[in-house]
């Protein structure tokens, strides 16, 4: 039995999906992957992450239409971070709305201030 | 006249029935009182219409009138026939006298049993003793149908004219026999010709538009072989030199397959032509915009997903380079530090520039809107001051509020923010360590809140002052080498100021400082 809390990292591009588990993974957390909506989808709701690091521009299934696909109230537990290197106020206020806890701009964030953010949204 | 004694009965046989055969109206006038010649016109007509009476006349003057037979008529007085008020009735007995009373075929005006109006044509003469009128004997012709008729055709004229006048239509004949050619006074006015100018077929072929001769003259031999009636639209070159377009009309008149004689109408449709245009002109207008708009939008799509695009490989550099820095796969040697260092600070640079070009993109956009709400200035620079806090520990820089203590206003907080966060970097950044910078925040009048933020700084040359607003501009001056940045701060400063309404202007002399003054309606 792990006592780690689950940070799901859903992000289509491999590089930053190697790092940020290597990031998280060193930060003590057990990070699980997918790469793309629909599989970030199926991964919620089977594992109910505590964290959900959810990339906006992906094949398959967006962000946004995982959002729209999803009833967070649902997941207690489980807080939605998206995060993006899209970063205009429309989507961010749609995003929002969607459901989500908060949004970052990808490129804006070093290993450190991620590791923070999540630790920002854990109880 | 016949006043034999010995023939008396039968010339008045004779008389009687030759009266009252004729289908001409035959009359005898008689005066209760003779009127003497020698009076004026008007006194001799005035007493006409008192003392003239009708003593005889015949069955076709009593149907005239609308009566079955003479009798009624006989003993009615010149006035219940002869309208008196009718100038055309006085002008006829005016002629009466004036003639010497003897006068033929001249109009009357006069009214039958029921009022209606009937027209004559009367010869008579008057019968004068002595000086004094004393009868006058006439025959009338009914002429109120052909009156009517002509009448009729004099208003059909008439409206014809009127209505070629309101049209602006134009009408021209030509005897192609003999190569004469009419042309009415409003078809020369659509020439522009004068109204007395001699015009020939010549002339007016020269003046067809070059680039329409050749449809025109095919239209006129098609109908002088065929003789129908065509219809053209076609531009003149009048003498001016102005170019007009007219709809023409013609039709040739044959005889024995020959053609003898052309007429047509010609008018104006300048203002048909220019509607068309405009509406052309519009469409095209509308086409463009819309073009446009979603160039625009096309633009914009490209450009997020460009700095998207562009963002993601620097994000991944920026994340590896940060673990080798972090020592959290094996330790680093110094040297090897300094160098990861300088990359990163690179792909941050990097990360920078395509921030303030997304950034300007957005501002650009025609879609750009302001998110405005009610916010204290003073509040809002106090963050921004907070932001830069190591930007002026680094240099030692002291930073100092003044004016109001609070300032509500309805902006859009974020955008501001980037105002004053630009501002105080520039203020920094082109100072000298351990200088001072001042922001006053003070209402101007009621409706303008002015914020300025001073700087003793490096100062702005005035040539560069008019450009600073300008997109990718940077001034050289003693600090710039050591200053980084893409020349976009100040153009969005510009823009966001404008955006809420205000205004910017800056003060500044070389070597001693500048002062950037913002005002905003409250």
């Amino acid at each position: 039995m792990s006592i780690k809390q689950t940070v799901l990292v859903i992000e289509d591009e491999a590089v930053l999906q190697d790092v940020y588990k290597l990031i998280l993974t060193a930060g003590g957390y057990d990070v699980h992957t997918a790469g793309n909506g629909v599989e970030g989808l199926r991964k919620i709701k089977a594992e109910k992450p505590a964290i959900v690091l959810l990339d906006l521009f992906m094949p398959q299934m967006d962000g946004k239409e995982l959002l729209r696909n999803i009833d967070l109230s649902d997941f207690p537990n489980t807080k939605v971070i998206v995060y993006s290197n899209l970063s205009d106020k429309t989507t961010e206020s749609e995003v929002r709305n969607l459901g989500a806890h908060d949004f970052i701009l990808k490129s804006s964030m070093t290993p450190n201030d991620l590791l923070e953010l999540v630790k920002r949204h854990l109880p | 006249m016949l006043k034999s004694d010995s023939d008396k009965d039968d010339s008045r046989e004779r008389y009687q029935a030759f009266i009252q055969n004729s289908s001409e109206g035959i009359w005898r006038f008689e005066l209760d009182e003779s009127i003497p010649t020698s009076l004026s016109p008007k006194e001799q007509i005035k007493r006409m219409y008192k003392h003239a009476y009708l003593a005889e006349t015949n069955m076709s003057t009593a149907k005239m009138y609308g009566y079955r037979s003479v009798k009624p008529l006989i003993g009615m007085r010149l006035g219940e026939f002869l309208i008196e008020s009718d100038p055309q009735n006085r002008e006829y007995l005016e002629a009466f006298i004036a003639s010497g009373y003897n006068l033929t075929q001249v109009e009357s005006h006069e009214r039958d049993k029921k009022g209606r109006d009937k027209y004559f044509l009367n010869s008579l003469i008057g019968i004068t003793e002595g000086g004094y009128l004393v009868r006058a004997w006439g025959t009338q012709q009914d002429v109120t149908d052909q009156k009517a008729a002509s009448q009729a055709l004099l208003m059909s004229e008439e409206r014809l004219n009127l209505a070629l006048q309101a049209s602006s239509m134009g009408l021209w004949e030509w005897d192609v026999a003999t190569n004469e050619l009419y042309w009415s006074p409003e078809l020369r006015k659509i020439y522009g010709i004068g109204p007395k100018e001699p015009v020939t077929f010549e002339m007016y072929v020269s003046m067809i538009h070059p680039d329409d001769a050749e449809h025109a003259a095919l239209v006129a031999s098609e109908s002088m072989k065929t003789g129908e009636t065509y219809q053209f639209e076609h531009r003149i070159v009048r003498r001016d030199g102005t170019i007009h377009w007219l709809l023409g009309t013609g039709r040739a008149f044959l005889e024995d397959g020959k053609p003898v004689r052309m007429v047509g109408t010609s008018m104006n449709i300048d203002p048909v032509k220019q509607a068309q245009e405009l509406r052309a002109a519009n469409d095209e207008l509308k086409t463009e915009r819309a073009e446009l708009l979603a160039l625009n939008r096309a633009k914009d799509e490209f450009i997020a997903l460009a700095s998207h695009q562009l963002r993601t490989p620097a994000t991944a550099v920026k994340q590896y380079i940060s673990l080798l820095l972090n020592e959290v796969v094996g330790p680093v040697s110094d040297d090897q530090l300094q160098y990861l260092q300088i990359a990163f600070n690179s792909n941050e640079r990097q990360l920078r520039i395509i921030n303030d070009l997304l950034k300007t993109a957005q501002i650009d956009s025609s879609l750009y809107t302001l998110r405005k709400e009610q916010h204290d200035m003073v509040d809002l620079v106090r963050s921004a001051i907070e932001e830069l806090e190591d930007t002026f520990d680094l240099r030692s820089q002291t930073v100092e509020v003044k004016g109001l203590e609070k300032a509500p206003i309805n902006i859009d907080a974020s955008e501001m923010k980037l105002v004053f966060i630009n501002l105080l970097d520039n203020a920094s950044k082109y100072s000298y360590p351990k200088t001072k910078i001042v922001i006053s925040i003070h209402k101007k009048g009621t409706k303008t809140l002015e914020i300025s933020v001073k700087d003793r700084g490096v100062g702005i040359n005035k040539q560069d002052r008019a450009r600073i607003f300008d997109k990718f501009t940077r001034v050289d001056n003693d600090l710039s080498d050591t200053v980084t940045g893409t020349g976009l701060g100040l153009y969005w400063v510009e823009r966001i100021v404008g955006l809420h309404n205000g205004s910017i202007s800056v003060e500044s002399e070389r070597g001693k400082g500048s002062t950037f003054n913002i005002r905003l309606p409250l």
